[in-house]
């Protein structure tokens, strides 16, 4: 498998020395290679991509307020000469951590765990979940469930009959379901695409709820659903 | 001895092993990054004069950590570690007048080993020039 990725660093000898790597791996295709975040963050907003190299200290926003705002959750190895980002690059939840420069030994393990985690990724996508209720764990079919809202530090599984609450958010959510059925379409929603009956502008609407779709994912949106 | 197999061998004032293991003898490539970074190394060192005398520290901060790394490319890892220091001295330090020791040091090993970098280059071209 080969992985598409981008590079977000403003520091060109750092992004060709690492776009050599990819090269020499053969298994890491570099599709872009952006100097600041915002330009990396349009380009993600339309292009889906596996990977992301990403440097932190930027002009403009930061590698993790990069990661605040991505819509999908590709993975992230982070690309920094700072140590001390490694304690915020375990919150995130990166991939891996590499401090510049590294040696192409070092970025090899660091490609084994992309390839390791999408593996992890791909098992674990399966046709349920199981959700905690009042000290009971419940099966749900994916199919079951329309959409997930937030409440805060709770959130409201919705089905067709029923309404789940527990303690999750969506942001944990996010990674946890599957990702091909369902989509997160504003910070406080995530739906399942089979569910949904139409959209109108910024509001798509499943079984009679309006579900607010925010700007930011608006584009991811409209690349999901099967437009004729 | 074939041109082809012709091995460079890196001066004693980088740590050629950590090299070898980043290019793997690909010197073409070593070259190209020789050259990039020390193009991005000059002008820093020419704003960071700018910079220092109007005290502008948290400016300086950043162009040295942007900066920094290049110095790994280029297999000078103690340089590297010594803008590490000042970009640190640099997150406490109140005014510019406080880092002014450390920042004349500094200028001088960033200008020597801008160059270093510039000779090595030129070795590393007439390597190339040679085996082709």
């Amino acid at each position: 498998m080969k992985y598409s990725s981008i590079i977000v660093e403003d520091l060109q000898p750092a992004a060709d020395f690492l776009r050599k790597f990819c090269e020499r791996s053969g298994i890491v295709d570099v599709q872009a290679h952006f100097l600041n975040g915002e330009e990396a963050l349009v380009y993600l907003s339309e292009n889906l991509v596996d990977l992301i190299f990403l440097d932190v200290e930027m002009p403009g926003i930061t590698g993790f307020q990069l990661m605040d705002q991505l819509v999908y959750q590709p993975q992230v190895i982070l690309t920094t000469s700072k140590t001390e980002y490694a304690f915020s690059a375990f919150e995130y939840n990166v991939t891996d951590f590499l401090r510049k420069p590294f040696t192409y030994q070092r970025f090899l393990e660091a490609v084994q765990k992309v390839e390791v985690k999408k593996q992890q990724e791909d098992s674990n996508s399966t046709d349920h979940i199981f959700i905690k209720v009042n000290g009971k764990l419940i099966r749900l079919k994916n199919e079951e469930i329309l959409y997930i809202e937030s409440m805060g530090d709770y959130v409201k599984f919705v089905t067709a009959d029923k309404k789940y609450i527990t303690h999750n958010t969506i942001k944990n959510l996010e990674t946890k379901v599957d990702g091909q059925k369902f989509l997160k379409v504003h910070r406080s929603y995530i739906v399942n695409l089979a569910s949904i009956d139409d959209i109108q502008e910024n509001t798509l609407y499943i079984r009679g709820n309006h579900i607010p779709i925010s700007k930011a994912h608006k584009s991811k949106v409209m690349q999901k659903i099967n437009i004729i | 001895m074939s041109k082809e197999n012709l091995q460079y061998i890196y001066s004693g004032r980088f740590d050629a092993a950590f090299l070898e293991e980043m290019y793997a003898g690909d010197i073409q490539t070593a070259a190209e990054i020789f050259e990039s970074s020390l193009n991005h190394i000059i002008p820093a060192a020419e704003e960071a004069e700018t910079l220092f005398v109007s005290g502008d520290v948290e400016s300086l901060r950043k162009l040295f950590h942007k900066i920094k790394p290049l110095f790994g490319y280029v297999g000078l890892l103690k340089v590297q570690e010594k803008v590490q220091h000042f970009e640190d001295a640099c997150t406490t330090a109140a005014t510019a007048e406080e880092l002014g020791k450390e920042y004349r040091e500094l200028v001088i090993i960033v200008g020597e080993s801008i160059n270093i970098i510039r000779q090595e280059l030129i070795r590393m071209k007439m390597h190339l020039n040679v085996r082709a």
